[in-house]
């Protein structure tokens, strides 16, 4: 067994700061009853002004002048300590939710993702480009890696600690006040002179029990392996929505680019420990008072890349103007269908050629609307007008008719054009000089639709050769239908 | 140091393949030509064929002179070779089954339909794609978004996706500067296609040429147009009676 602590502080305040880039001007969480807020986290320029934890609001204000105050909101902590578990899902199956972060338990894996330093420092960066700090410790036991990232925290030199022999040893240096123990029976440790763990762990057994109870002395041994210390899986769900709140008003869809990153990227770990991809995701821009407004982003193939999902979501959001300024940001990812990885192939096949084309098509379907791009398909009909149907650009197969023998025009215009005529002979931008035909066009008489045409090819003093036709009867007019380009 | 001079020696040897290269060279053949399928067009342009990776400026004012047969055999050619065609903001709807009775698979040609800025970026997407290996633009649906840097835009995506990239314009203009390196103008002579070719890289053996797109056979029949007014009567008869008239 070993256990990674992804250990995150002050993180109302790391929600806060989560959706945009780190703002200068000072910040406090307040929490407590609404008649006397208290400050429970406060950012570096609060900090530098004097704020500190556990004072009044409004002493706070009065000391730092202009100063954002947000309400703190644990269900949106929850949240997000729930997303962060289905994003670490990718790394182990076995990870449990704590109170101020998450426990991955790890040893199972290591050797998938290239061991424990390449993990870690996996784990560092993906979270960094999450927009989370976090503090990392490492040990045999849950426990015992709290302990060292919260010392590693407060800025203690730690190191991990891979073997269980060697956790008395790591573990004695570190202060008592980490073991998050009330602030009354630290109070008794201190006064008896007993400051650092490994003092703790060397007092008597049964005196330690009689005075400080079974309970200090279970956690104790739970820290050190002594005892088992189970926790419970987080289960990932279904599907995945996650949610960021600005704070302040963006009025443009460039902007939304930033955090919509961070999102996407969280999904991105939620669809790899699910091994799953996404076909259609959801944007919900939250507008004033509560308004919504939602953008679908649909794929051809199932797809999970960050990258590939911003790529498409720039395209769409650029084609977008936004009626009302956004205050928050959401993506919603109702189904996820299985998803195939591809791997890297030396030699480029069809499969990779493949998947290639869906992407592109995708590109162009997100900035042009789906309408706008398509294949196609030849229909057994002599009418022209009939003999062609639009089919989706994805579409990779598409069967052959019959090849016709006479000429047919490259350009059909689509609804034939009348043309004027002098002597019963045709004129368009000049007469017409007939060069082949008549090719004779029965057809359509079983569906109301009927044609009796027929085609000629014609040229006129410009050089253009065109497809025309009449019906025929007597004084019928003469229509172009087709251009020879 | 003896043994990395030695290495050296045997990866200069041509008969050594590197794999990395093999793969490269796999995913964009850098053949620098492709055959226009014209004989005498390919003998007349510099390199024998339209150049790979380059932007071609197509200059007509009339549709209907063969320009577009003029690329048909390219196309075919492209689609033959396993890659896709686009067809952006065509003038008119391509008619499925002359195109198809002309031997272009139909599931290898992609229609776009759109204009200005949208459209030549589509242009530019699929170019820089590497995905079709042929992209035809009208480039009047462009409008005045194709100016000299659109045009070099698209230069430099087609030279990424190692693609053909056809641009139809105007034959207004022909005076205005553009980073292609081949520019054409077509017209119709006489029921054949004229080309000047106003740009190019290299030697050129003439400046223009004269192509045949169209059956020989069509030429104005003055028997047809005697015909027409029995033709349409109302009653069907089989043409050989109507002749003898």
């Amino acid at each position: 067994m070993l256990w990674i602590a992804l250990f995150l502080p002050e993180l109302p305040l790391q929600l806060a700061e989560r959706s945009a880039p780190q703002a200068a001007t000072p910040l406090v969480i307040a929490a407590g009853p609404s008649q006397r807020p208290l400050v429970c986290c406060a950012n570096a320029a609060a900090r530098e002004r004097g704020v500190a934890t556990g004072m009044a609001v409004g002493a706070a204000r009065a000391l730092a002048g202009e100063l954002n105050v947000l309400q703190r909101d644990p269900t949106a902590e929850t949240q997000a300590l729930h997303n962060l578990a289905c994003w670490a899902g990718q790394f182990t199956p076995n990870v449990a939710l704590e109170a101020e972060g998450l426990s991955l338990e790890v040893g199972a894996t290591l050797r998938l993702h290239g061991g424990l330093l390449s993990l870690l420092s996996r784990l560092r960066k993906e979270l960094s480009q999450l927009g989370y700090q976090v503090a990392v410790g490492v040990a045999p036991t849950p426990l015992a890696a709290w302990l060292l990232a919260r010392a590693r925290r407060e800025g203690l030199p730690v190191r991990m600690c891979q073997l269980l022999d060697q956790l008395p040893e790591r573990l004695a240096p570190l202060p008592l006040h980490l073991l998050n123990w009330p602030d009354e029976v630290l109070q008794t440790f201190y006064t008896l002179g007993i400051h650092r763990i490994g003092q703790c762990l060397s007092l008597p057994r049964d005196g330690f029990l009689r005075r400080f109870g079974s309970e200090r002395q279970r956690e104790l041994d739970r820290a050190l392996g002594v005892l088992p210390d189970p926790r419970e899986w987080f289960t990932a769900p279904e599907s995945f929505r996650s949610h960021l709140e600005f704070g302040f008003e963006l009025t443009n869809t460039d902007m939304l680019l930033f955090p919509l990153k961070r999102l996407l990227r969280e999904l991105e770990g939620f669809l790899r420990s699910r091994g799953a991809g996404v076909q259609n995701l959801q944007l919900q821009l939250d507008h004033m008072s509560r308004q919504k407004s939602f953008l679908s982003i649909g794929t051809a193939m199932p797809e999970r890349s960050a990258e590939r999902l911003l790529a498409l979501a720039r395209e769409r959001l650029g084609r977008t103007t936004l009626s009302a300024p956004v205050l928050g940001l959401g993506i919603n990812a109702e189904r996820v269908v299985s998803y195939d990885e591809n791997n890297q192939s030396f030699l480029p096949d069809a499969r990779s050629r493949a998947i290639g084309w869906t992407q592109l098509i995708d590109k162009l379907v997100a900035r042009l609307g789906s309408d706008k791009l398509y294949k196609l398909r030849a229909v057994d009909d002599h009418r022209p007008e009939q003999a062609w149907q639009r089919c989706a650009a994805t579409v990779d197969h598409i069967p052959p008719t019959p090849t016709l023998n006479a000429p047919l025009p490259l350009w059909l215009l689509p609804t034939p054009r009348a043309l004027s005529s002098r002597a019963g002979a045709p004129l368009c931008r000049g007469p017409l000089a007939l060069l082949a035909g008549p090719q004779r066009i029965e057809a359509g008489w079983w569906d109301g639709q009927g044609a009796c045409r027929d085609y000629y090819v014609a040229r006129n003093p410009h050089g253009e050769t065109l497809w025309i036709y009449r019906e025929h009867r007597r004084e019928a007019p003469w229509y172009l239908h087709g251009i020879f380009a | 140091m003896a043994d990395a001079q030695a290495l050296q020696e045997v990866l200069r040897n041509p008969a050594v393949w590197r794999a990395r290269e093999l793969a490269q060279e796999q995913e964009q053949r850098t053949d620098r030509t492709l055959g226009t399928g014209f004989s005498s067009l390919d003998l007349a342009l510099p390199d024998g064929g339209w150049p790979v990776g380059a932007l071609i400026e197509l200059l007509a004012d009339t549709s209907g002179v063969g320009e577009l047969s003029l690329l048909l055999p390219t196309l075919r050619q492209v689609c033959a070779q396993g890659r896709a065609a686009a067809l952006l903001a065509p003038p008119w709807l391509p008619y499925a089954r002359a195109w198809e009775s002309l031997g272009l698979p139909l599931d290898k040609l992609l229609m776009v339909e759109s204009s200005s800025s949208d459209l030549l970026w589509s242009a530019e997407q699929i170019l820089r794609s590497g995905e079709c290996g042929a992209v035809v633009l009208w480039g009047q649906a462009a409008g005045r978004a194709l100016d000299h840097r659109a045009l070099q835009r698209l230069h430099l995506a087609a030279s990424t996706g190692n693609a053909l990239c056809f641009v139809y314009r105007a034959t207004a203009v022909e005076a205005s500067p553009s980073p292609a390196p081949l520019r054409v103008k077509l017209r119709a002579q006489e029921g054949r296609l004229h080309l000047d070719f106003l740009k190019f890289r290299g030697a050129l053996r003439n400046k223009s040429l004269l192509l045949d797109t169209y059956p020989a056979h069509w030429q104005p029949q003055p028997r047809l147009a005697s015909q027409l007014e029995t033709l349409s009567t109302p009653t069907y008869r089989p043409l050989r009676r109507s002749r003898s008239v």
